[in-house]
């Protein structure tokens, strides 16, 4: 043997490691995946739970207050009484009664809100001036970051040595401290938030900055985004747009500005399709948690409303897809104007009675959809729709790039690994030649048709076709044109940076489908997993809605939302007219703004303020037509049928309610919807913040049993430190909205 | 050799920390490869190291909050690699077929000077103190100094004497003569 060489560790690094296999990697980030996600969903739900049991409120700053007593006074013989209280139902589960003080613990951390998160997880850049300052304030409060923390590592020690800490009551350094910290927050996540994904764009020069969010921060009674001058055209969002941060990259976002107020007397009626998608709540969720501010068009208010479930009552028959819910309430952001409340639920496809599926997996491996979130992500998406279809239903996979071609010929699902192997060797690279994928895709889907089931196919894409026939317009076209043949589209968008909204949306639009943007795993899950019956089986096609508002009730009324939705009115009974389709056990909700009748004519935004609510007088309520505020009118067509049903409703006095004693459903849309308007910088939108989002949808939050709706009031939180105008929640934070009776 | 540290990573840890379901997948599929690496280095086995990778991944599901925030993650990451990989190892030893046996047997297999002499460094490593086993394998991966030190529980300055220590033992073994380092 020769002498040997003693760079061993030159030996070792040059020996070949052979590669894993790609199926045992994505399993193993699949299983991972859903790991976590059950662990945090659990984590949420016992959160939930405790906060509950202490019949703690929303994030008020009185509440605020209260936990911070009783951190400061009574922490130890709170969770004395927390474990006997507590012990019989829920501690039974776990595996140690010492975790109780663990979710004290989170408890505890929920009340200093979100200013102190980035205390706990310094980000990469400025992470170290941020512990030092926290560190030089003496009393470390903990974070939900630290609580999740201490529950993932179930480290009793370290629980109750931060139970320890956080009963040192905040001192006013540590309250600037954290509002520095808030300051220095959204710089970090200005520079590195958004970059979580690198793409080539990341930190594009041109990308514009919250310049002023130190005057903003400042000054908080000061309200920038708002107030409008009077005179200001109804379409402030394009108006704002400019000074609003920008996203990075390329990204394309298709809406139009709010639409105007509608005089009733001149347009009684409104006309809009059903609109299901969920693609903009994600899309916005992702930019916000990425540190900007989403631009207004990116925001479509019906799809932020759509995203959540609402358990509206069903029919009573099975021959009617939905029945409406209705209601009337005061509007919280707009005195004086009221709010109508729509909702309907479809009925859901219980396992055993679904159709069978013919599904033609339609995969974007352009360059661009390299990257974890997104050619990853769509395989381990297919993955968990994989595991919701039945043996017998046939999966097929194609692709485009440069050249299109079949990947999988249709494939029982069965013959799961198979069909696994293929996905996991899809590699992106080339260009985008969306069309012909198109075509071959439909000619798949066409071959392999059921005539007694679904025949859909899922297109999943950053959207950016730039090969063949890449307009749009042109492609949307040759979708509709395939709608007749029973063959429905739906599109998934992934990623982020040129993201091309506006396509999905003309391609969902157009083929009878939805578009829904996935943004991560538990999106993934959502979509090909929990809602899967949503996603494949249509229970109602050509959904549309008009409402005849009374003039003698409703002077002006303004739809929420649906602005790409609009009809006209007699497209309503033109059955040859496409709309919106409605996936089973899903829910659409509308609201409208309306201003009663008798108010103030409209001047600018005055028109709004200081109106009184209408009294009706007594020649009016006698009549039975007064009674009325207007009139529901739903088109549908069975997803086989060419003939539309009519399902009409009044929407009368008795549908008035309060809001604080309406549904939680109605309350958390209206939350939704107020958040929206916020972030769309909606014109007479007055006296009302993030806080007053929170107050609603924190009291509206119901059994959440997906956790989706405590996510909401996150991202609500995060929306709030970003825009840097809302005052630290301290004692002076005021609360513009009651919080409703629990 | 991995890839360069990726400013993000540590972004994205912290806010699956926080409960982020999408950062942990993100996060965790950049992570797999360099999780793999170890575990076969470990292991000396494709499979088994892809099953211990598994286990891994699962496994930080639920530990993800063990990284305190301080120190390297990568060097975090790679302890819970290692620690992982020799309870997996005590089991296999346990049923007498350790990896160092793999190693052992290639006889069989027409093999060239290199891959013999590199089977015999690997025999000779499985010698080794732990820690000089692990310095050397880690720098082989292209670990830096304080990445490892997290690994080795020692500091960052205290690194470099371990790799040239394990490398004089390794020679030591291989040779049969004691060698004096003059790196």
């Amino acid at each position: 043997m020769s002498l040997p060489d003693n760079d061993y560790v030159k030996l070792l690094a040059d020996e070949p490691v052979p590669p894993p296999s790609a199926n045992r990697r994505a399993d193993a980030l699949l299983k991972a995946n859903i790991a976590f996600r059950e662990k945090v969903q659990a984590k949420t739900q016992q959160v939930g739970f405790f906060k509950r049991l202490l019949g703690i409120g929303p994030h008020t700053s009185e509440n605020k207050m209260k936990m911070r007593t009783l951190m400061g006074g009574s922490a130890l013989a709170l969770v004395g009484i927390l474990s006997v209280s507590v012990g019989t139902d829920y501690l039974r589960q776990s595996t140690a009664t010492t975790t109780g003080y663990a979710q004290f613990q989170s408890l505890s951390a929920l009340s200093d809100g979100s200013a102190s998160e980035a205390a706990a997880t310094p980000r990469s850049s400025g992470g170290a001036q941020l512990s030092d300052m926290i560190s030089n304030t003496g009393s470390r409060m903990p974070s939900i970051g630290e609580s999740i923390t201490s529950f993932f590592t179930g480290d009793e020690k370290e629980s109750r040595a931060r139970a320890e800490q956080s009963a040192a009551a905040p001192t006013p350094e540590y309250r600037s401290a954290v509002q520095q910290l808030d300051a220095q927050r959204a710089d970090a996540s200005r520079g590195q938030g958004a970059s979580a994904i690198p793409t080539p764009m990341q930190n594009p020069v041109g990308a514009p900055q919250f310049q002023n969010l130190e005057i903003l921060s400042a000054d908080s009674s000061v309200q920038p985004r708002r107030a409008p001058a009077p005179g200001v055209p109804a379409s402030p969002a394009e108006l704002d747009y400019e000074r609003m941060p920008q996203p990075q990259g390329t990204d394309s976002f298709a809406n139009l500005p709010d639409s105007p107020l509608q005089d009733v007397a001149k347009e009684p009626i409104s006309t809009f399709s059903a609109d299901v998608d969920t693609a903009s709540y994600s899309t916005v969720r992702r930019m916000l948690q990425g540190g900007q501010m989403p631009p207004p068009n990116a925001v479509r208010t019906e799809e932020m409303i759509n995203y959540f479930n609402y358990n509206y009552p069903l029919p009573e028959s099975r021959s009617q897809p939905f029945a409406p819910t209705v209601a009337v309430y005061d509007n919280p952001w707009n005195k004086g104007t009221q709010l109508v409340h729509i909702g309907i639920k479809a009925f859901d496809l219980p396992a055993e009675a679904r159709p069978p599926v013919n599904l033609v997996l339609l995969v974007d491996v352009s360059g661009s959809m390299s990257g974890p979130d997104k050619l990853g992500l769509v395989k381990s998406s297919f993955g968990m729709l994989l595991d919701q279809l039945k043996p017998t239903d046939t999966v097929a996979i194609v692709t485009y790039a440069g050249n299109s071609g079949i990947a999988l010929e249709p494939t029982k699902a069965a013959e799961r690994e198979k069909i696994m192997r293929v996905l996991s060797t899809l590699g992106a690279g080339g260009s985008t030649g969306g069309e012909a994928g198109l075509r071959e895709a439909y000619e798949l889907a066409r071959r392999n048709y059921n005539k007694e089931g679904v025949n859909r196919i899922l297109l999943a894409t950053d959207g950016d076709f730039n090969v063949g026939v890449s307009e749009p317009g042109g492609l949307a076209q040759y979708v509709a044109s395939q709608r007749s043949s029973g063959i429905f589209l739906s599109v998934l968008g992934y990623g982020m940076g040129n993201y091309q909204d506006s396509t999905m949306q003309a391609l969902a639009q157009n083929g009878n489908g939805t578009a829904a943007y996935i943004d991560g795993m538990s999106e993934a899950r959502r979509v090909m997993s929990e809602q899967v019956s949503s996603t494949l089986f249509t229970v109602a096609k050509d959904v549309k809605f008009q409402v005849e508002f009374n003039p003698a009730q409703v002077q002006s009324y303004r739809l929420l939302g649906y602005e790409t939705r609009a009809l006209r009115t007699q497209d309503f009974n033109n059955d040859k007219v496409d709309a919106g389709e409605v996936g089973a056990g899903s829910e659409v909700t509308a609201i409208y703004e309306v201003v009663p009748a008798g108010s103030t004519p409209a001047t600018g935004s005055s028109r709004y303020q200081n109106t009184e609510q209408p009294v009706l007088g007594e020649n009016r309520i006698m009549s039975a037509e007064n009674n009325e505020i207007g009139h529901l009118r739903i088109r549908y067509k069975l997803p086989d049928s060419d003939t539309s049903t009519l399902i009409e409703r009044p929407i009368v006095n008795s549908d008035r309610t309060d809001l604080r004693e309406a549904s939680v459903d109605v309350r958390f849309a209206t939350a939704v919807a107020g958040f929206s308007r916020l972030l769309r910088n909606s014109a007479g939108v007055t006296n009302f913040g993030y806080n007053d989002v929170l107050a609603l949808a924190d009291g509206a939050r119901g059994e959440d049993r997906s956790g989706e709706r405590i996510g909401f009031i996150d991202l609500v939180r995060t929306a709030q430190a970003i825009s840097g105008m809302q005052p630290l929640p301290a004692e002076e934070g005021g609360v513009a909205f009651p919080p409703p009776p629990r | 050799m991995v890839d360069a540290v990726d400013p993000a990573d540590d972004e994205l840890l912290a806010k699956a920390q926080k409960g982020d379901a999408w950062a942990f997948g993100v996060w965790l599929e950049r992570q797999y490869d360099f999780i793999y690496r170890i575990a076969y280095r470990l292991m000396r086995h494709q499979m088994d190291a892809e099953d211990l990778t598994q286990d891994i991944c699962i496994k930080l599901a639920d530990r993800i909050g063990s990284y305190t925030g301080q120190g390297s993650s990568r060097g975090w990451l790679a302890r819970v690699v290692i620690n992982a990989g020799h309870d997996k190892l005590r089991q296999k030893t346990r049923r007498k077929t350790s990896h160092i046996d793999d190693v052992a047997e290639p006889a069989a297999v027409e093999a060239s000077d290199h891959k013999t002499y590199l089977n015999e460094v690997m025999r000779a490593m499985a010698k080794l103190p732990e820690k000089s086993q692990h310095a050397l394998m880690l720098a082989a991966e292209g670990l830096t100094h304080a990445e490892m030190a997290e690994v080795l529980e020692c500091t960052a300055g205290t690194v470099g004497w371990r790799i040239s220590t394990a490398r004089d033992e390794l020679t030591q073994i291989l040779t049969g003569v004691k060698h004096v380092a003059a790196r």
